[in-house]
């Protein structure tokens, strides 16, 4: 694969752009578009326009842990944020939102149901991460 | 339902259809994306008229504002939908490092009775050229 | 106890996080693969003593009212498929665990399994139509691996015809579901319930011929079950195992709360009896002309599916209690059967008739397992088949059904022949060698099954813990039934409950 300078210098300013993004989307996702799934498909993205403009090479050179141990993480941090609910006396899989004062921010809501969305967040991007991987083994 | 988005559902699952039907592995991966996308359609089609639903206070209120229910299924489906196409993509791979090839063979069983028949076909033939030949001879040796 | 029904999907889905936290590390994931399955077990065991009775156990995710949020509904069908299915699983876990030569493709076998139980969990105990389709898409994609991971070429090919159905019904599935919702604007089966039957007849019969179609083909009945025989016998026997013995039966469970909870009104019982003849006749001709074990037991599958549909379409609580009935003990038969044929392969790397031959002298316990389980599936007396097709020849003959049963008996006796063609071929007799199809390379790879010959000891010691792994299921089998009396008390206080879709509505709505 014929691989294009100007793509690759562009994506170094792209990168921080695009994780931002997928932050702003993981946050914003009480009472507005976004969520865990969205924000995890900008992640996944990234990874797969790291592969277009480096190659393999490039794709292997973001990579600091195996992806399927983030898939597992991902699953590890939802299933927990499900059952943290029950020793405060609220539902399994149930949803509190706290409020805290943040200077500057002002008031912020928490909704718990934020960390089961950086598990998915998670679980989508090691898993695209991981098919990448694996469909470009023999590729460039 | 419009009636628009009634045809472009029909359209995109006899394509899709067509298109799973195919030998090439990745055809059948973009016919599997066409008929997900058709049923997601249908869905968000219901989604965007009528509707008693918007949550708003833990109950339901009947206004105009379209109705969430359908937009969660959709989403989950995609996610489905996104999961089986990553799995058809990687078989399609590993066919190709297996083999060379992503086309989709012949199930061998099915040859092999296939192949059985011929056999049994050949087999009643040459014995009914045997029995013709015995007849004949039998005509010869009786005249 | 009522806030105990989410832990039954929350412990499967935690051992899925945990074992692909464990990657790579097979004891843990063994480990972790059987806590999770027998915790599941233990606590699906205690939730039916409690709806034994006849109580339903609701449980609302989240605090969302039903027709919103997800609503798990646990009743008395409920309880006894999912306490078999979950046994049934941990069975053949711990014979997956006893297979030598699993450990280097294993890495994802046990994430696999666990969330294909997880799927199967949340199929049997979900209150929604929607969430019933998303198990069933869990458990497809848990299953596509679990088929094709260990599959070379050939299994690929036989795993893609798999995957093309099942994508392509599923596809229908969510046109189905859509159109469901469209009509009557929830997905909730207790809402369902009172909506589709405010709906004209004919709409009510097209909506419920386009789910049996899609449920139909799930559950391999006649004349869309051609997927099933190609597709099975590829995968590894644990994988098959828990195929045959599970996933039509996920199927058939799908047909019955339906039939039952959303189209009561429809009287589609004579078409379902005319498919379940026609599945149970072409389902044993298939496997009368196969000779191959695996492919044999797999049409065995396609014709046993074809009573749990008679007993449905028969339409009266004695029917349906015989084709629940007919499932608990269909679900661990099915799968023994595929273990003991595991066992053989492990021993002779083939399951061919032609080449197997004499184990009955070498293995007679392995031969003993066989038959009971072969047995109990051609329902002979007095085991659980036969109390099990007694029950539903007997609500065919009070439903009129005369046709349809004597079709269910005669059936039966081809089940029992072709039992006997294994038998005969397997476990006595000697390996033929003069196989036409052979070349003569397969000919130098068949071991010889001279008596004075010592069997490797290894092999032996392993296929002896295998068929111990194998006895765990034939001993459900049997305990079904020594307690068939109680068990068919307890199917038909199911099918009464669910025949009353008021009941179910009354409990989720509540």
């Amino acid at each position: 694969m014929k691989r294009s300078v100007i793509f690759d210098v562009a994506l170094r300013g792209l990168a921080p752009i695009l994780s931002l993004l997928a932050l702003f989307l993981l946050v914003s996702a009480h009472n507005a578009p976004g969520g865990g799934f969205v924000s995890g498909l900008v992640v996944a993205g990234l990874f797969s326009l790291f592969y277009v403009a480096q190659g393999r090479a490039g794709l292997m050179r973001i990579q600091f842990v195996r992806p399927v141990l983030l898939v597992g993480v991902g699953f590890g941090v939802a299933v927990i944020s499900g059952i943290v609910p029950v020793f405060f006396g609220g539902d399994l899989l149930g949803q509190e939102i706290f409020t805290v004062a943040i200077p500057f921010f002002g008031q912020v809501k928490f909704p718990t149901s934020l960390v089961f969305d950086t598990g998915i967040l998670l679980v989508v991007a090691g898993s695209v991460n991981e098919a990448l991987l694996a469909l470009t083994s023999r590729g460039p | 339902m419009s009636l628009s988005l009634a045809f472009l559902v029909a359209l995109m699952v006899s394509a899709g259809l067509y298109l799973a039907m195919q030998r090439s592995l990745t055809r059948i991966v973009l016919g599997f994306g066409l008929l997900t996308h058709a049923a997601n359609l249908t869905l968000i089609a219901r989604g965007a008229s009528l509707g008693r639903a918007p949550i708003i206070n833990g109950t339901w209120v009947a206004v105009a504002i379209s109705d969430p229910l359908p937009q969660a299924f959709v989403l989950t489906a995609i996610v489905i939908s996104f999961g089986l196409t990553v799995f058809a993509l990687g078989l399609a791979y590993r066919a190709l490092i297996l083999k060379g090839n992503d086309e989709v063979e012949d199930d061998l069983e099915d040859r092999r009775i296939a192949r059985l028949r011929g056999e049994r076909d050949r087999d009643l033939d040459q014995l009914g050229d045997e029995l013709d030949l015995l007849e004949e001879d039998d005509e010869r040796g009786e005249t | 106890m009522r806030s105990a029904l989410p832990y039954l999907l929350w412990i499967p889905f935690t051992g899925t996080a945990a074992a692909l936290l464990a990657f790579g590390r097979f004891w843990l994931q063994r480990v972790i693969a059987v806590v999770a399955l027998s915790a599941c077990l233990v606590l699906s065991v205690l939730l039916l003593l409690e709806v034994r009775s006849g109580g339903i156990l609701v449980s609302r995710v989240g605090g969302w009212p039903a027709g919103v949020g997800i609503t798990l509904v646990f009743d008395l069908l409920s309880a006894l498929v999912l306490t078999v299915a979950l046994a049934v699983l941990l069975c053949v876990l711990i014979f997956a665990i006893v297979e030598p030569g699993t450990d280097d493709e294993a890495s994802a076998f046990h994430p696999s399994y666990l969330a294909m139980a997880t799927g199967v969990v949340l199929a049997t105990i979900t209150g929604d139509l929607f969430n019933f389709f998303v198990a069933f898409e869990i458990i497809l994609l848990a299953s596509f691996f679990l088929l094709t991971f260990t599959a070379g070429a050939d299994g690929i090919r036989a795993g893609i015809t798999y995957v093309v159905i099942n994508v392509v019904i599923s596809a229908l599935f969510l046109i189905a579901i859509a159109l469901a919702y469209y009509m009557t604007g929830t997905v909730s089966f207790a809402q369902l319930a009172g909506g589709i039957s405010a709906l004209p007849p004919n709409v009510q019969e097209v909506l419920w011929a386009f789910l049996f179609f899609i449920l139909g083909v799930k559950a391999a009945i006649f004349p869309l079950f051609m997927w099933l025989p190609d597709s099975y016998p590829v995968a590894r026997s644990p994988v098959t195992a828990v195929f045959a013995g599970l996933l039509t039966k996920v199927g058939v469970y799908g047909i019955i709360r339906m039939k039952s909870v959303m189209f009561p009104a429809v009287s589609a019982g004579k078409v379902m009896v005319v498919i379940a003849a026609l599945t149970m006749v072409v389902g044993v001709l298939g496997a009368i002309a196969q000779s191959d074990m695996k492919r044999i037991l797999s049409f065995h599958v396609v014709s046993q599916v074809g009573y749990m549909i008679f007993g449905v379409g028969i339409a009266t609580a004695a029917g349906l209690a015989g084709a629940i009935f007919f499932m608990l003990h269909q679900i661990p038969v099915k799968a023994s059967l595929f273990l003991v044929g595991g066992v053989i392969e492990e021993e002779h790397r083939t399951t061919s008739l032609k080449k197997l031959g004499g184990i009955a002298h070498r293995r007679p316990w392995l031969s003993a397992l066989f038959i009971l389980a072969a047995l109990s599936l051609a329902g002979f007396p007095p085991f659980s088949g036969f109390a099990a097709k007694l029950a539903l020849i007997r609500a065919g003959i009070d439903g009129r059904e005369f046709a349809a049963t004597a079709v269910a008996a005669i059936v039966s006796i081809l089940t029992l022949y072709s039992m006997m063609k294994i038998w005969g071929g397997a476990f006595w007799g000697s390996p033929e060698h003069e196989n036409l199809d052979e070349t003569p390379a397969e000919k130098a790879e068949l071991p010889e099954h001279d008596e004075s010959e010592p069997i490797d000891a290894a092999l032996n010691r392993s296929v002896k813990h295998l068929a111990i792994a194998a006895a765990g299921l034939v001993g459900i089998t049997l305990a079904i039934a020594l307690v068939a009396g109680p068990l068919y008390e307890l199917s038909l206080r199911a099918a009464e409950q669910i025949m009353d879709p008021k009941i179910y509505a009354a409990a989720v709505l509540k």
